[in-house]
């Protein structure tokens, strides 16, 4: 079995780095895309494991590309974590009506994200 | 006769100048004075009937001439105060005939030409109220969208200072957790610091932009049903470890049957941290308890600790933005001083209400309730 792919869609390549060094030592494939579109063109072409989904980005939402991504059978299934910007405003449940799997608040913690991660598309153990 | 006719002129003319001068108080500018004019005219011209119709052609002139130059301003009112002039005028005219007949007509026209009078100072004082009245709602329509300009401001602020926190804080997290390398001791505590810090200011980012939101009547309630044992639970679970590093005992102490509540959890789990937070910041030995119980259909909830209580005089300002009762317990204590002002507000938004009692010295019990069912 090939290491799990996570796609991260996110236009501040500093989180983008975050993301990439927490996963550096886990057996995850990371692969990045910096607005909505690309995300979706990515996520079709690939088809990764999960995706991380920020939900303030350029030229498409991050809502927005969720329901597209949902309204695709290529992707219908795969697990979205929203990364939602203001905490306890909405904004989770905006996301879980958009078709998110769950959402996390930002700032986040790379210890939650990474567990998060790991719940939703366990670990490949034999690589 | 003359000199009962002067005694008689000068009652009349006292008569006169009291409308007049009722005029001229009530209100401003040319109309005021020339109807005073034309009533001490008539006063004036009883004294010689010859001098009197010179004056009489002189006001009315006048008058139609201040009318004429007010126009733009008093139109509402100019036919009532050209009116009175006249009604004033023919009153003197009557007056002066020395005709017992023509007396009582007069009077009777004076009175006319004083009523007119004072209808006109009226109007016009009406009117210039509706203006300013009209003005001050100008004003504040224009303060009001400051006010939404300033909030949105500061919800766009809150959100942009959140996304380099994120670095901050994500990056040091890592380190703290040794992803790029072991740590020195020596490094770790400072690390610690930064972690704190940055953690504190997002809790100010937090608050601020919550109560902008709360401000720009843009915050509102997700309302659902929720248990009040697991919410107070949770809160509980929190807050349990700065409690066990204080040393202090955090309890709860509900009743088994509070029947499910509707409101907005999150929130009502944010006011309840934030009590009890500050319970704890300003307890140094004892306790704090979470309490609820329900009474008809509302909810009690109480927070009551063993600490440092609040002087009688503070506790007025208490939930007021930024106002911790003394400014050295910031440094103290830290918080940021918008946490009560907020849990008032979302708890008003439930419908409910928060007071506290206090014993400085003996300990504080922040009280709310909300209806069982927002």
């Amino acid at each position: 079995m090939s290491a799990n792919t996570i796609l991260y869609v996110e236009d501040n390549a500093v989180n983008r780095r975050l993301v990439r060094d927490l996963l550096q030592h886990t057996t995850y494939k990371l692969i990045e895309a910096d607005d909505g579109e690309a995300g979706i063109a990515m996520a079709l072409e690939m088809h990764p494991n999960l995706i991380l989904m920020d939900i303030q980005l350029p030229k498409m939402s991050g809502l927005e590309a969720i329901r597209r991504l949902r309204a695709n059978p290529v992707t219908a299934a795969t697990p979205i974590v929203a990364i939602t910007s203001f905490a306890l405003s909405g904004d989770d449940q905006k996301a879980k009506d958009a078709g998110a799997t769950a959402y996390l608040a930002k700032p986040y913690s790379p210890r939650d994200l990474l567990a998060q991660i790991r719940k939703l598309a366990p670990e490949a153990l034999d690589r | 006769m003359m000199a009962a006719q002067t005694l008689r002129v000068s009652r009349f003319g006292l008569l006169t100048n009291a409308g007049a001068l009722l005029s001229v108080l009530m209100c401003y500018g040319e109309i005021a004075v020339i109807a005073a004019l034309s009533l001490a005219g008539i006063a004036v011209a009883n004294i010689d009937p010859h001098l009197q119709a010179a004056l009489m052609v002189g006001f009315a002139l006048l008058a139609v001439f201040g009318l004429a130059v007010d126009y733009r301003h008093h139109r509402n009112y100019a036919p009532m105060v050209f009116g009175a002039t006249g009604f004033a005028v023919m009153a003197g005219t009557l007056y002066v005939s020395f005709d017992p007949r023509a007396e009582f007509i007069a009077y009777a026209c004076l009175i006319t030409a004083v009523f007119m009078n004072q209808h006109a100072a009226l109007k016009l004082l009406t009117d210039q109220l509706r203006r300013r009245s009209d003005e001050i709602a100008e004003r504040n329509k224009q303060l009001e969208a400051a006010s939404q300009h300033k909030s949105d401001f500061l919800a766009s602020m809150s959100h942009e200072l959140r996304t380099p926190l994120n670095a901050i804080l994500g990056f040091n997290e890592m380190i703290l957790d040794q992803l790029y390398g072991p740590l020195t001791p020596e490094v770790r505590s400072p690390l610690e610091q930064i972690q704190r810090s940055g953690r504190h200011l997002l809790r100010l980012i937090n608050n601020v932009l919550d109560l902008a939101k709360i401000e720009a009547g843009r915050m509102e309630l997700a309302l659902s049903d929720y248990s009040v044992q697991d919410t107070v639970e949770s809160v509980r679970a929190t807050l349990r470890p700065i409690a066990a590093e204080k040393g202090l005992e955090l309890r709860t102490s509900l009743p088994a049957d509070i029947p499910v509540a509707r409101g907005d959890a999150g929130r009502i789990s944010q006011c309840l941290l934030n009590l009890a937070g500050n319970s704890l910041k300003f307890t140094k030995a004892g306790q704090v308890e979470i309490g609820v119980q329900l009474v008809d259909d509302r909810l009690v909830y109480r927070v009551t600790d063993t600490g440092i209580g609040i002087a009688p005089d503070k506790i007025g300002g208490l939930f007021a933005e930024f106002n911790q009762t003394d400014p050295t317990i910031a440094s103290e204590y830290g918080g940021t001083g918008l946490g009560l002002s907020i849990t008032k507000k979302f708890i008003e938004m439930h419908g409910g209400r928060i007071w506290v009692e206090s014993e400085p010295g003996r300990g504080s019990v922040f009280i709310f309730e909300i209806p069982v069912r927002a």
